[in-house]
């Protein structure tokens, strides 16, 4: 394991100063050479035949100094890094094609993510507040001899929230228009009529005040209510009303 | 290329650096290939350039250590010794090379 370890750090070591050891070895199978066809001069041979002895005597040298490339660094970095570098130079070479490339590919990722971003907003997680998205199911009532949803009254709902033992809790909500006067200025606003358990339900908890209580909606104790968003809320206090209400 | 000569066994090679640089002190490449030959008696056959892969494996496992140097004839060459991690693993390895060998040539003899 120490060994290993001392190989591994030898062989990162050896990638920062490739030059210097590629001489190295360069210069020690260079004298390697020499002193063979050195010893095979003195035995009597032509320099011509000395040469090539020493040369079949050691094997291949460019193969060698391929293995022991492999063995000196990390192959698969310098690979990568050979690569990168290779690609980065083809890139300058051609400067107009690259950027177009590039151009071409930052248009279609940024047009992947947008639609994806947006599938995700819209089918995956509609309402990102809602703790439990994949528990949330929405009913709608449908009349005979009509097409799509028409509106359930409160009896029903009532009847409904009784009898449905799969829900926890059965919500209502419609959405609505409305007219904001704030100040002297009038604006429209979208909102929802919703029962007295919309917010507990979906598990949202206003940052100030608070939602609604059970029975604020229907019954003796109702009286109309409104929880206004964060956004409208900033908005009153940006047009500087005293009387924007607070929850 | 006769078929009494055999090529060295991967892992073997090792072995045989250790030893040389063990029984013969810093050598250079070219005296260590020199000298494995001689031994064999010119039964191995080595392609001497092998050689340089397996000293780059030995020097980065610690166990030899090299250094630029002048030859006897006046050369520049380098030199590798035997480090003290290199005896201790010549010894281990040569011991298993002979529990390697005794238990093959038992196995052998038995008919």
């Amino acid at each position: 394991m120490l060994e290993r370890c001392r190989a591994f750090i030898h062989r990162l070591a050896a990638l920062f100063h490739r030059r210097h050891l590629e001489e190295d070895l360069e210069a020690e199978l260079r004298s390697h050479l020499e002193m063979d066809v050195e010893l095979n001069l003195r035995r009597g041979m032509t320099a011509e035949e000395a040469r090539r002895e020493a040369v079949r005597n050691f094997g291949g040298v460019e193969q060698i100094k391929e293995i022991y490339r492999d063995q000196r660094g990390l192959p698969m970095i310098e690979t990568v890094l050979e690569d990168l570098r290779f690609g980065l130079r083809l890139l300058r070479r051609s400067p107009g094609f690259s950027s177009l490339a590039i151009l071409c590919l930052t248009l279609g990722i940024a047009a992947n993510a947008a639609v994806f971003s947006w599938i995700e907003g819209i089918l995956f997680r509609p309402y990102p507040a809602v703790i439990h998205q994949e528990q949330l199911l929405a009913i709608a009532g449908t009349a005979r001899g009509e097409s799509g949803p028409t509106g359930i009254s409160w009896p029903d709902l009532i009847d409904f929230e009784r009898g449905c033992t799969l829900c926890d809790a059965l919500i209502v909500s419609k959405i609505t228009g409305t007219t904001l006067s704030v100040g002297d200025r009038a604006e429209t606003a979208v909102g929802s009529i919703v029962s007295a358990n919309y917010f507990d339900a979906i598990g949202v908890r206003p940052i100030l005040g608070r939602g609604f209580e059970p029975g604020e909606d229907s019954g003796r104790n109702a009286h109309p209510m409104t929880v206004i968003s964060y956004q409208l809320w900033q908005g009153c206090q940006a047009i500087q009303s005293l009387r924007c209400p607070a929850t | 290329m006769t078929s009494s000569r055999s090529e060295v066994l991967q892992g073997t090679l090792d072995l045989l650096v250790l030893k040389t640089l063990d029984s013969m002190g810093p050598m250079h490449g070219f005296g260590i290939a020199l000298r494995i030959q001689q031994v064999s008696e010119d039964l191995l056959q080595l392609n001497q350039g092998t050689l340089y892969p397996a000293l780059l494996r030995l020097e980065q496992r610690h166990w030899i250590a090299s250094k630029w140097g002048i030859s006897e004839n006046n050369r520049k060459a380098k030199y590798y010794s035997l480090t003290r991690a290199g005896r201790k693993q010549l010894q281990e390895e040569a011991e298993s090379w002979e529990r390697m060998s005794a238990m093959i040539n038992r196995v052998l003899r038995t008919t």
